[in-house]
């Protein structure tokens, strides 16, 4: 490491090995490629639903453990969390934008807690209650009036959880 | 003609806690012609794949235990037992909030695809590596590609061109 830069030019071997004017695909992606990825994503989905579904019954069960035993709530925790993320980045990639979007509400909602009370368990309850909606409906839109509803009920539970603002002074 | 891409020769490593992500991933690459794809859960399982050599290209999650991705691409760029500080990463995440791509970049990732992603968005990155290398710097502080990649349109006159007085 220097205090002046130094550049070093790429090699460019990986691209000697892949780039030519005779085997391969167009560098430009062309429609029936696309298509022939997006089919796989789809061929994927119902394993990613039917994973999201026992998901969401393990952390229903760690949750009422949490309820029962203060002292396994850090773990459950952090299950949670760790759950809510991987569901945050899988559910747009096959088609359930929504279940990343509530899935990044209750990620977010975790993300300082370092402990779950009672209201903080009730707000994971309505979040996972409302994964299991979009799951169980198969919901894939993201703008219809039963999104909005299940947006609206969240929102107000996260906004439950949240401390009350300071009176003006 | 126009140029092409071949996969078949590109090998990846997939790094993902998530095996449903990682089969896709892997899915895709293969779809596209590739047949050497390497898929590894942990952050110490990749280091030691990588040390073993014989990867093209690093797509790797950022959530990863023990290290976490951004320490894996760190490690890959500085240090001394690395098998290719140039090996281009692309960092493929459900942290996707700006402030991930900003650190990511700082430590010197080749590409950044938040998820979720879609197939286009795959592609392109996949294209950018591979198709487009980028020179690296190496400064006090940063080794990584040259982050130096907006292009700013410029309609006034183009004095470079012109003599001087």
């Amino acid at each position: 490491m220097r205090n002046k830069p130094q550049f070093i030019p790429n090699r460019g071997e990986l691209k000697r090995k892949a780039v030519n004017y005779k085997t391969g695909m167009e560098i430009k992606l062309d429609e029936a490629t696309l298509k022939k990825m997006e089919q796989l994503v789809e061929n994927s989905s119902a394993e990613f639903l039917s994973e999201t579904v026992e998901s969401l019954k393990g952390l229903r069960e760690a949750l009422g453990r949490a309820a029962t035993d203060p002292s396994a709530r850090r773990e459950v925790l952090e299950h949670i969390r760790e759950e809510a993320f991987q569901i945050k980045g899988m559910g747009g990639v096959f088609g359930y934008p929504l279940l990343t979007e509530f899935a990044k509400s209750l990620h977010d909602f975790l993300k300082e807690l370092e402990d779950l009370d009672e209201l903080q368990q009730e707000i994971v309850s309505i979040h996972i209650d409302t994964l299991y909606v979009v799951v169980s409906h198969k919901i894939k839109g993201s703008g219809g009036p039963l999104e909005a509803q299940l947006r609206a009920s969240l929102k107000a539970a996260v906004d439950k959880a949240k401390p009350a603002a300071k009176p003006a002074p | 003609m126009s140029e092409k891409i071949d996969f078949s020769h590109v090998r990846f490593l997939v790094v993902d806690t998530n095996r449903l992500m990682c089969q896709l991933v892997k899915d895709i690459l293969m779809m596209l012609g590739c047949t050497q794809v390497t898929t590894a859960r942990d952050s110490e399982k990749a280091i030691a794949n990588l040390r073993a050599g014989g990867y093209d290209v690093l797509i790797t999650e950022w959530n990863l235990k023990p290290r976490s991705g951004l320490e894996l691409l760190d490690w890959l760029r500085t240090d001394g037992g690395s098998p290719d500080r140039m090996m281009p990463v692309i960092m493929l995440t459900a942290n996707s909030e700006v402030e991930y791509v900003m650190e990511s970049r700082d430590k010197g990732v080749t590409e950044f695809l938040a998820k979720p992603f879609t197939a286009d968005g795959m592609y392109r990155r996949l294209v950018s590596v591979i198709a487009r290398p980028r020179d690296f710097v190496s400064v006090k502080g940063y080794f990584g590609p040259d982050r130096r990649r907006q292009q700013i349109p410029f309609e006034g006159p183009d004095r470079r061109q012109q003599k001087p007085d």
